[in-house]
C-alpha cells in the first residue's frame, strides 16, 4: 500500500527508530564487552573484573530500560553508570600486566560505543547529537582517566570518533532530508480516499443501471413489440408501475437502502466545519467524529464559515504541535447554542506560556469566535493532551444586521470561502451580545 | 505483502527516497577502509593476489548496494541482498586468506566492519529478519575463520576475545539496521490502519450524498425522453406505429448509454475529473484513455491509487499541454477475466496485516498476464525538472508495479510499467451487491468503443 507516513509523524517516527537501532548498537557492544571480560578473566586473574562485569550488567540493564522508556532521568541515569563502567572497564582490562601494548584496542572502545548509542529522549535530529555528544565526552573523559592511571601508553581511539561521527551523520541526515516528496504525500492519500469513494460511486452506478434495465428498458421493449390499437391490461399495467418506480423516491431505495433509511447528513456535509476536518485529513491526521453533527446546519452561513476556520487552526495545533496522529470532534447543541469540542491525547501545552508568536489560538480561534458572540474554553496540561470547547449562539445572525461581506443566501455559498484559511476576517461587529 | 516482508522501501517509498544517500556514502566508506586498510597493512599479507581479490569483491559489494538501492531499481530485491552480502563474505575470506599465519590483530581487518555496514545500509530495504539472519551467518563465519589463526596474533589473550572481537564488528550495525527496520515497519504500519481506517469511515459519511447524486443523474436522464413518452402513452391508452418506432429508438438509445456507463472504469474516472480539473484552471484539455480490454478493472486498489496520483501530477505540472495526455492499456495473452462484481464498503480491506501465501502457488504454473500502462504527455520542461517533479510519484508506481521505464525528450514524456496480474488473485472479498451488478441484456457482444 503506498501510503507514506504523513509529515507530521515522520520526525517522531524517525527519531524512535533511530534511538531503537543506537540501543540495539549498545547492547550488542556491551553483549561483547561482558563476553570479553568472562573471556579475559579465566586468563590472568585481576580483582576488579568481578566488579567490572556487574557494572557492564548494570549498564546493560539500564539501557534495556531506557529502550523502553525513554526519558531524561533514565538517560542522565545511563550515562552516569555507563561513564562508571566505562572506566572500571579500562582500567580493569588495560590494568592487566603486560598485556596490552596500548590503549587503541577495540575492546576498549566497547563500552564507550555504547555509551554514544544512548539514544535519549526527546525527539529530532539535534536532541539525539545532544544526548550522543555527551555520551561522547564522558565516554573519552571516563576512559582517559582510566588510561592514566595505567603503564599504556595513550593513543586516539579511531573506533569510538568514527561511530560518533557516523551517528551524528545519519541523525542529521534523516532529520534535515525528509524535504523532497513532501507535496507528493498528501495528493497520494487523496488519491487513495478518491479510490476508495470511486469504487462506491461505481457500485451505486452499477446498481442504478440494473433498476434502469428492470424497469425502463424493459418497458420500451415491450411497448416496442406491441400491436398498434388500444393498450393492453398488462402494458398499460406495466407502464403504470414503472412511472410510479421512476417518480418514487424508492430509487433510492433500490441504490442503497442503508441511505435511504438514513437521509439527511447533507446539512454535515456542506457544513464548513466538515470541509475543515476534511482537509486535515488529508495531511494525515485521523479524525473521528461524534456527536450531532447534524446541529451544523442551524448555524447561519457567517458563523459556519468562522467555525469552519477555527475548527481548521485547532486540527492543525494538533498536527503541528500534540505529535498525535489521532484528534477527536465531538458536535453537541441545545436550543441556543452549537458548540464543537477538539480533543487530541497529545502533548498538551500551558495557554499562559505559549509565546506571543503564537497566534493561531488566540487569533484565529478565540477572537473569530468570540466576535459571533460565542465562548472558546481550553483545558491543557503538558503531557495530558489539550480540549478546547468553541460554542456559538444559533440565532445569532438573526438579532444582527448582516455584518460582513456575507449575504445570508443558502449555505451552500459558503464553500468557496472556507476554502481560504488565512481570509481576511470581516470587519469586527462589537456588541456581540447574543 | 505480507507484514513480515514489509520493508520501509514498501511502504513509505518518499521516505526512504529522503534517505536513500545513505547508502553511497556507506558504500564510499566501505571501499576507501577496504584499499586503506590493505596498503597499509602490507606487512602483515602474505598473499597479494588474495588481498587485490578481497578489495575487489568488497568493492562489488559497495557498488551493488549504490546501484541496487537507487530510486530507479527499487525495490530492493532478496537476490540482490544475498548477491552483496556474498560479495562481502567472499571479500572478508579473501582478506583472511590474504594474512593467513601473518594477520596480528583482528580489529584492523576491514572485513567484519564492511560487513556490519554493508548490512546497516540495508536497514531501509529490507526485512529485519533477513538482515539479522544475514548478520548471524557472517558473524558465523568470522568465528569460525578466526579461531584456527590464533597463533599468529600479536596480543596474547584468550583467542575467544578475537572471535569476540570479529562478531561484535559485524554484529553492532547488524542489529541496528534491524532494529530500524523493524521499529519504522511497525510504526507504518500503525498508521495505515489508522489512516485506512479513516478512509472507510469518511467514504461511508459521503454515501448518501453519493447514492443521491447517483439517483439524480438517471432520474433526469430519463426525464428528458422516456418519462414523457410513457406519461402520454399511458394518459392516450392506444398505441401508434409511430409510438412503437419511437419507443425502439429510445430502447436502443438507452441501451447505449447503459452500455457506455457500464464500460467505464476507475481509469476513465480519474480523466474526467481531471479533464474537470483542467477546465477549472482555464485550460480545458482532451486526455486520451485506450484500454480497449477493460483490463483496468483488474488493477490493485494501491495500482489504482498511484496511477490516479501520477496522472493527477502530469495534468497539474507547469507546461503540461492539456491536450497531450494518453494512457493506454495493452497486454499479454489472457483477455480480461468477467467484471468483478463492485466493491461494496461493508468490508474494509483491512487485509494488510494479514499474511498472505499468495504468491507460492502461482510460481511454476501458466505464464502470469501482464498488463502494460504507457502514459504519454508533453510536458514542456527540461528533463531533469521533469524527473525531480514525478520522482515522489514514480518512487510509489515502483513499488506496486514492475518494470518502470521513463523516457523523456522534451517535450514529450512516456511512462511504461507492467502490472502482473495474479489469476488466482480474485481480489479483496467482495460482497455481492443487493440488486444484480449488471444485467445480462444490457452488456453489448462486443465494446462498442476503443478510444475515447
Amino acid at each position: 500500500m503506498s501510503l507514506g507516513l504523513p509529515d507530521h509523524l515522520v520526525k517522531a517516527t524517525l527519531s524512535r527508530a533511530l534511538a531503537r537501532a543506537s540501543h540495539w548498537f549498545g547492547l550488542v557492544c556491551l553483549a561483547g564487552a561482558l563476553f570479553s571480560v568472562l573471556a579475559l578473566s579465566v586468563f590472568p586473574v585481576t580483582d576488579r573484573l568481578q566488579i567490572t562485569v556487574a557494572a557492564i550488567l548494570g549498564m546493560g540493564a539500564l539501557l534495556a530500560m531506557l529502550a523502553r522508556w525513554r526519558t531524561v532521568p533514565l538517560t542522565i541515569a545511563y550515562l552516569l553508570l555507563g561513564a562508571v563502567c566505562t572506566y572500571l572497564f579500562t582500567s580493569a582490562v588495560l590494568g592487566m600486566p603486560g598485556v596490552f601494548p596500548s590503549s587503541d584496542m577495540f575492546l576498549i572502545s566497547l563500552p564507550k560505543m555504547a555509551l554514544i548509542m544512548v539514544g535519549g529522549a526527546g525527539t529530532g535530529a539535534l536532541v539525539g547529537v545532544l544526548w550522543s555528544t555527551v555520551g561522547f565526552l564522558f565516554a573519552e573523559a571516563a576512559a582517559t582517566l582510566a588510561i592514566s592511571q595505567t603503564p599504556v601508553p595513550d593513543r586516539p581511539d579511531i573506533f569510538t570518533i568514527v561511530t560518533y561521527l557516523f551517528l551524528v551523520g545519519v541523525m542529521l541526515l534523516d532529520g534535515l532530508a525528509r524535504r523532497t516528496g513532501r507535496a507528493a504525500q498528501p495528493a497520494i492519500h487523496r488519491a487513495v480516499q478518491d479510490d476508495q469513494s470511486r469504487i462506491l460511486r461505481h457500485d451505486f452506478d452499477v446498481r442504478a443501471i440494473a433498476l434502469m434495465h428492470d424497469t425502463t428498458l424493459n418497458q420500451l421493449v415491450s411497448v416496442a413489440r406491441a400491436k398498434p390499437g388500444p393498450l393492453s391490461r398488462g402494458l398499460e399495467a406495466g407502464l403504470r408501475e414503472t412511472l410510479q418506480t421512476l417518480a418514487e423516491r424508492d430509487w433510492l431505495t433500490h441504490v442503497d437502502e442503508r441511505t435511504a433509511t438514513a437521509a439527511g447528513n447533507d446539512g454535515w456535509l456542506s457544513s464548513a466545519v466538515f470541509r475543515a476536518i476534511d482537509r486535515t485529513r488529508d495531511r494525515g491526521l485521523v479524525v473521528d467524529i461524534t456527536g450531532d453533527k447534524e446541529a451544523l446546519a442551524r448555524l447561519d452561513p457567517q458563523s459556519d464559515r468562522e467555525l469552519g476556520l477555527a475548527v481548521q487552526q485547532c486540527l492543525v495545533n494538533v498536527l503541528l504541535h500534540a505529535g498525535i496522529v489521532t484528534a477527536e470532534v465531538v458536535i453537541d447543541a441545545d436550543g441556543q447554542n452549537v458548540s464543537v469540542m477538539v480533543l487530541d491525547a497529545g502533548r498538551g501545552f500551558m495557554e499562559s506560556e505559549t509565546g506571543s508568536d503564537r497566534l493561531g489560538l488566540r487569533q484565529s480561534v478565540r477572537k473569530r469566535i468570540e466576535r459571533l458572540g460565542g465562548s472558546v474554553v481550553i483545558w491543557s496540561r503538558p503531557g495530558a493532551g489539550t480540549s478546547v470547547l468553541l460554542t456559538l449562539p444559533v440565532a445569532f445572525s438573526a438579532a444582527l444586521p448582516p455584518s460582513g461581506p456575507v449575504a445570508p443566501a443558502r449555505r451552500g455559498n459558503s464553500s468557496a470561502e472556507g476554502q481560504l484559511a488565512d481570509v481576511p476576517s470581516p470587519a469586527p461587529t462589537d456588541q456581540a451580545t447574543p | 505483502m505480507s507484514a513480515r516482508r514489509a520493508t520501509q522501501q514498501r511502504l513509505d517509498p518518499l521516505g526512504t527516497l529522503a534517505a536513500w544517500p545513505l547508502s553511497p556514502a556507506i558504500a564510499s566508506i566501505v571501499l576507501c577502509y577496504s584499499v586503506i586498510a590493505t596498503v597499509l597493512q602490507q606487512d602483515q599479507i602474505r598473499n597479494p593476489l588474495m588481498a587485490t581479490l578481497a578489495a575487489l569483491a568488497m568493492a562489488a559489494a559497495a557498488a551493488t548496494l549504490v546501484v541496487a538501492t537507487q530510486p530507479a531499481h527499487s525495490p530492493f530485491g532478496r537476490r540482490i541482498h544475498l548477491f552483496m552480502v556474498g560479495c562481502a563474505l567472499l571479500g572478508y575470506v579473501f582478506e583472511q586468506l590474504s594474512r593467513w599465519g601473518g594477520n596480528l590483530l583482528v580489529q584492523d581487518d576491514f572485513g567484519p566492519v564492511c560487513i556490519g555496514l554493508l548490512l546497516l545500509a540495508l536497514a531501509p530495504y529490507r526485512p529485519w529478519r533477513e538482515i539479522a539472519l544475514s548478520g548471524v551467518v557472517a558473524s558465523v563465519v568470522a568465528i569460525l575463520i578466526t579461531l584456527p589463526q590464533a597463533d599468529a596474533f600479536a596480543v596474547k589473550v584468550p583467542v575467544a576475545v578475537y572471535a569476540i572481537v570479529a562478531a561484535t564488528q559485524i554484529l553492532a550495525p547488524t542489529a541496528a539496521g534491524a532494529a530500524y527496520s523493524r521499529r519504522i515497519v511497525r510504526s507504518i504500519l500503525a498508521w495505515q490502519t489508522d489512516a485506512r481506517r479513516a478512509i472507510v469511515a469518511r467514504t461511508e459519511e459521503a454515501r448518501g450524498q453519493m447514492a443521491r447524486a447517483v439517483v439524480e443523474q438517471q432520474v433526469s436522464a430519463l426525464k428528458s425522453g422516456v418519462i414523457p413518452f410513457l406519461a402520454e402513452l399511458l394518459d392516450r391508452g392506444t398505441l401508434t406505429a409511430l409510438d412503437i418506432a419511437q419507443a425502439g429508438q429510445l430502447a436502443a438509445d438507452v441501451r447505449r448509454t447503459l452500455v457506455a456507463e457500464i464500460d467505464r472504469t476507475w481509469l476513465d474516472s480519474v480523466a474526467s475529473r481531471e479533464r474537470a480539473a483542467l477546465a477549472e484552471r482555464g485550460t480545458p484539455g482532451l486526455l486520451v484513455v485506450a484500454d480497449p480490454e477493460h483490463r483496468a478493472t483488474a488493477f490493485r486498489a494501491d495500482q489504482r491509487a498511484a496511477t490516479a496520483a501520477l496522472i493527477g501530477a502530469l495534468c497539474a505540472a507547469p507546461g503540461f499541454d492539456p491536450h497531450s495526455l494518453v494512457v493506454q492499456i495493452t497486454g499479454s495473452s489472457t483477455p480480461t477475466p468477467p467484471r468483478p462484481a463492485p466493491a461494496t464498503l461493508t468490508e474494509p480491506q483491512l487485509t494488510l496485516a494479514k499474511p498472505t501465501k499468495r504468491t507460492a502457488a502461482t510460481q511454476g504454473t501458466a505464464p502470469v498476464p501482464v498488463d502494460t500502462i504507457t502514459i504519454q504527455a508533453a510536458v514542456d520542461l527540461p528533463p531533469r525538472k521533469v524527473r525531480a517533479l514525478l520522482r515522489p510519484y514514480l518512487g510509489v508506481i515502483r513499488v506496486v508495479f514492475a518494470n518502470v521505464r521513463v523516457t523523456v525528450r522534451r517535450p514529450s514524456l512516456t511512462i511504461e510499467f507492467d502490472g502482473a496480474r495474479n489469476p488466482h488473485e480474485v481480489g479483496p472479498a467482495r460482497e455481492d451487491p443487493a440488486t444484480p451488478a449488471t444485467p445480462a441484456g444490457v452488456r453489448a457482444k462486443q465494446p462498442p468503443r476503443q478510444v475515447r
